[in-house]
């Protein structure tokens, strides 16, 4: 390509090169002088480099070359201006970052397919409609029946989530499991990365074939990949299983955010639920037992509308022959697996409403740049005059002007990518797994998806921030344009529109930022208050018995030596069980009937063993505590808070009162208060104190507590030992949920930390591009003011005044966009109200900081242009009028 | 017409027209490229009659297609300027 372009450009000379000795030597033979001869040729023929140029753009590949050769002169403009390219390029990877950054949430949410699974396009979610649920679970014969009876779909199969114990005898864990019917892995069109997956066969009898596939990601990590683990016999909730088989890697299931690590057969159901193992057997004869999760893939040409009314049909004729449970039950099917129906929505909405705020965000960034570059611009009219003047069209210099910005926008997306990659990473780290009924533990990784559409932003962002600049500096008269505008005005009100701009943008950043100060305060605030506990040093684990089949005696063993073995631990304190702990956002109520009275009270209550108060950091006011006396047979005894003391007993001695509580094991007993303790938070960190009923784990039996221990140092040291002394009461128990009690109170500020973090992360942003947004207005400014400032300079100003007089025409601007932005504040800040704690909306400490950090931001990116204004050479200045 | 070379083509337009045509060369080989990039000419190398290394051009098979159609067109619209320049008797004040 190279050499047949030397070969063309060099015919080109000689053809030209003989065009001209020719029309000489016609001229002498006329009798002309030959110096004569050759000047009138020369003069008759014209520009010789022009010809030859139009010339060669009708070889047709001319663009490329001059692509490279306008990207080789841009790639040398910003080498040659390394802090304009640095700000630019910044300020585009921030908007493009946000964007990508958000947008790979949407693509994880709502674009991806679950890993693992075959044409995801061709399976739906298949859930029961009633009146009061547009999509619940199914029943299982009914689900039989839709298998069966249905035309539209190749494999309809069901499954049901739940908790499993898997020990291999030396260690054990509670994992995310789920029961399937035998078709569930065909249906999903799911590959055996070892062994065999379940199949129809596997589900034939009920608890019989106690086998289970496990996921690849638990194969490795739980069991080293271990190349012989088919045929290995695992223990699931105590019950001796055969593992046939490994899935296909990255497949969890079919639910996004919920990861599935074991499957078992749906007839294993007794064995792996506790609850289903209640019901005997009846879950797969009863349409009245709903428990199932569904859903089908359809036969080759089969839409969704069709599959919807082939079901539909079934379930109105198995409504009229099943009238008791079915009459009113139809059947819904939405398309595609991942999200829940509940889910969908608010996740669509949610990311809309963030790549809304995200392309605002990019908006100002480009708006900025382009600001930035008419700024520069302004500094380089001599070279756009000079190439202008020499024949360059006014269409070459637009293209070279994009083909700079094209440079930018690609150093801007490239960087953005990078920043989006660090911003996921750090964002994963901080969301909870749950938000808004959304998941969040979602994989973020990069994917074709998100990649083109950074590619696509980044080539907008060119015609965006590019095309303006282009057109307004490329104008043929630019040269007097420039002249005028100082004097006249001429675009006075493009730079009108720049100037307010920034204002918009000062004022937006200070909205925000005075937001995330709110969330902030409250923070420090909600650690300040107290929780009428004592959160540091104590480890909370929760213990599920009702997996591992113990009866009530049993178990009630297991809590008495499993806390006569935790409280000789070294290190520890006090240790007890609870049935719920505060801030986790469970609680539990049960019914009462004070004596004497028929009226029935609902009343929250927790099941506590003795010297729960003292792990727990909680006064005992009046009475006394729980004690070993106070066992199943012994009379019914309870222990109230303040509240609930006052609730029942309004100004009386709550100790010695009496009431029934519906319980088993309480047979109509009366229950005796012997004890007032201090109020606690329930499962709200800001909600008041709520009226709690407290009673003894002998009396009132619980199947899963949690263990809550006090350590003398490091909670989380006594971990080890917490787990080696329940191993060795029972090794196939796992310990669970194992968190100190200041996690569980972060984690229950969740709300307010990543509204914090949300809006001080756009505060900042906001706060960063207003401070290029005003640096590039004022260089502009300073550009234009050169010839006025360089008489004012002549005149006798000093460097001073002139730095002055620029920093007071950009300081107004800041001035005026924080008082817009304390008024925005002010009547915007109440809308997080309900998230802030112990300070006022309006508070005047928060607003006046952020105003003030705010303006000395805005005065240092006035500072650095206006210091260039006091650099000007007068003389020059003047000349150039 | 034979082969020619540029500064021959534009010298035959000046002469043939009387002098009142002059092509301009910054058009002239704009146009010869692109007519050559369309095949309707093709170049040649030779050696002129002052010995020197010329390029010259010929019209292709595709070329005098090309030209004729053109001529045509050209014919039909100077016939239709010379009918509105001169009217048939008695159509005038009609």
């Amino acid at each position: 390509m190279k050499f047949w372009r030397r070969r063309k450009d060099e015919e080109l000379d000689a053809e030209i090169r003989g065009h001209l000795d020719e029309a000489i030597r016609d001229r002498i033979e006329r009798g002309e002088a030959p110096d004569e001869a050759r000047a009138n040729v020369l003069r008759e023929f014209g520009n010789v480099g022009l010809v030859k140029e139009i010339t060669r753009e009708m070889w047709g590949w001319v663009w490329l070359e001059r692509f490279t050769q306008d990207l080789r002169f841009g790639l040398r403009m910003l080498w040659k201006n390394p802090g304009f390219a640095f700000i630019t390029i910044l300020t585009l990877a921030l908007g493009i970052g946000a964007n990508t950054t958000i947008f790979s949430f949407a693509n994880a949410l709502l674009l991806r397919p679950l890993a693992g699974i075959a044409e995801p396009e061709r399976l739906a979610q298949i859930g029961r409609k009633t009146k009061t649920n547009p999509f619940g679970t199914l029943a299982y014969p009914d689900y039989l029946d839709y298998r069966e009876q249905n035309t539209t779909f190749a494999e309809i199969a069901v499954y049901n989530e739940t908790a499993m114990h898997l020990s291999t005898g030396q260690e054990s864990e509670r994992v995310q499991g789920a029961l399937v019917s035998g078709n569930y892995f065909d249906a999903l069109g799911v590959r055996a990365l070892q062994g065999r997956l379940l199949t129809v066969a596997d589900s034939q009898t009920e608890g019989a074939e106690p086998v289970a596939v496990l996921s690849a990601g638990l194969w490795r990590g739980r069991f080293g990949a271990d190349p012989n683990i088919v045929g290995k016999t695992i223990s699931l909730n105590s019950h001796a299983c055969t593992i046939v088989g490994i899935a296909s890697e990255g497949f969890s299931g079919t639910r996004l955010g919920a990861k599935v690590d074991i499957w078992a057969p749906i007839t294993m159901a007794q064995y792996a639920d506790p609850g289903l193992a209640r019901l005997n057997g009846e879950q797969f004869r009863g349409r009245g037992i709903v428990w199932l999760e569904a859903f089908g893939r359809l036969k080759p040409n089969v839409t969704m509308e069709q599959a919807g009314a082939d079901l539909s049909n079934i379930a109105r004729r198995l409504g009229e022959i099943h009238t008791q449970t079915n009459k009113e039950r139809g059947v819904a099917i939405i398309p595609g697996l991942g999200l829940r129906i509940d889910e969908r929505q608010p996740a669509r909405d949610f990311m809309r409403f963030l790549l809304a705020a995200a392309g605002v965000v990019l908006l100002i960034a480009c708006a900025n740049v382009a600001g930035l570059l008419l700024a520069r611009g302004s500094a380089r009219r001599k070279e756009i005059s000079v190439r202008l003047a020499l024949g360059a069209s006014r269409l070459r210099v637009i293209r070279q002007f994009l083909t700079e910005s094209l440079l930018l926008a690609l150093g801007g997306g490239l960087l953005g990518l990078l920043l989006a990659m660090w911003l996921s990473l750090w964002l994963r780290a901080l969301l909870p797994e749950q938000f808004l009924g959304m998941p969040l533990a979602v994989d973020l990784s990069l994917d074709v998806r998100v990649l083109s559409f950074t590619l696509f932003i980044t080539l907008l962002t060119v015609v965006l921030f590019g095309l303006a600049p282009a057109l307004q500096l490329s104008k043929p008269d630019m040269l007097s344009t420039f002249k005028e505008q100082w004097a006249v005005g001429r675009g006075a009100g493009l730079a009108r529109l720049r100037s307010a701009l920034v204002i918009v943008q000062i004022a937006l950043s200070l909205i925000l930022l005075a937001g995330a100060g709110l969330c902030l305060r409250t923070l420090s605030n909600a650690r300040a208050i107290g929780f009428g506990f004592d959160t540091e040093h104590v480890l909370t684990a929760k213990i599920d018995l009702g997996r591992q089949r113990y009866a009530e005696p049993q178990g009630q063993l297991f809590y008495q030596q499993l806390l006569a073995r935790a409280q000789s631990l070294p290190g520890m304190q006090q240790a007890s069980l609870a049935l719920c702990v505060p801030l986790t956002g469970s609680d539990y109520g049960t019914g009462i009937k004070l004596e004497g009275q028929t009226e029935r009270i609902n009343v929250l209550y927790n099941i506590v063993t003795p010297r729960y108060w003292e792990t727990m950091g909680i006064p005992l006011l009046r009475g006394r505590d729980f004690s070993p006396q106070d066992n199943a047979q012994a009379p019914r005894v309870a222990i109230v808070n303040e509240a609930l003391a006052r609730q029942l007993w309004p100004n009386e001695n709550p100790l010695r009162k009496r009431f029934t509580a519906q319980r088993r094991n309480y047979d109509n007993q009366p229950v005796e208060v012997i004890g007032v303790v201090r109020d606690t938070v329930g499962h709200a960190p800001f909600a008041p104190m709520p009226a709690q009923l407290y009673l003894p784990l002998p009396q009132c039996y619980g199947a899963e507590m949690t263990l809550h221990v006090r350590a003398n140092g490091q909670p989380e040291e006594l971990i080890p030992s917490v787990q080696q002394a329940i191993r060795e009461l029972d090794r196939n128990l796992p310990l669970y949920g194992v968190r100190t009690l200041d996690w569980q109170l972060d984690n229950s500020l969740t709300p307010q930390r990543l509204a914090a973090l949300l809006i001080s992360s756009f505060g900042l942003l906001a706060m960063a591009l207003a401070t290029i947004g005003l640096y590039g207005v004022m260089s502009y400014a300073v550009a234009q003011r050169i010839p006025e400032l360089g008489i004012r300079l002549a005149l006798g100003a000093q460097a001073r005044d002139v730095l002055l007089l620029m920093l007071k025409q950009g300081g107004e601007l800041a001035l005026i966009g924080v008082l817009i932005g304390i008024g925005g504040a002010w009547a915007l800040t109440r809308l997080i109200k309900t998230l802030l704690y112990g300070v006022s909306p309006t508070d005047p400490l928060t607003f006046a900081l952020t105003a003030v950090g705010l303006l000395l931001v805005a005065l240092l990116a006035c500072w650095i242009p206006s210091r260039r204004a006091t650099r000007i050479d007068p003389l020059i200045a003047i000349r150039r009028e | 017409m034979g082969a020619r070379h540029g500064y021959g083509i534009s010298q035959g337009i000046r002469v043939g027209s009387g002098e009142a045509l002059q092509v301009d060369t910054g058009s002239l080989y704009p146009a010869l490229h692109r007519l050559e990039r369309k095949k309707w000419i093709k170049a040649e190398w030779t050696v002129s009659e002052y010995n020197q290394k010329v390029k010259t051009y010929q019209l292709t098979v595709a070329g005098k297609k090309q030209l004729a159609a053109e001529r045509a067109n050209w014919e039909r619209l100077t016939a239709a300027i010379a009918g509105i320049l001169n009217p048939p008797e008695g159509a005038e004040g009609a």
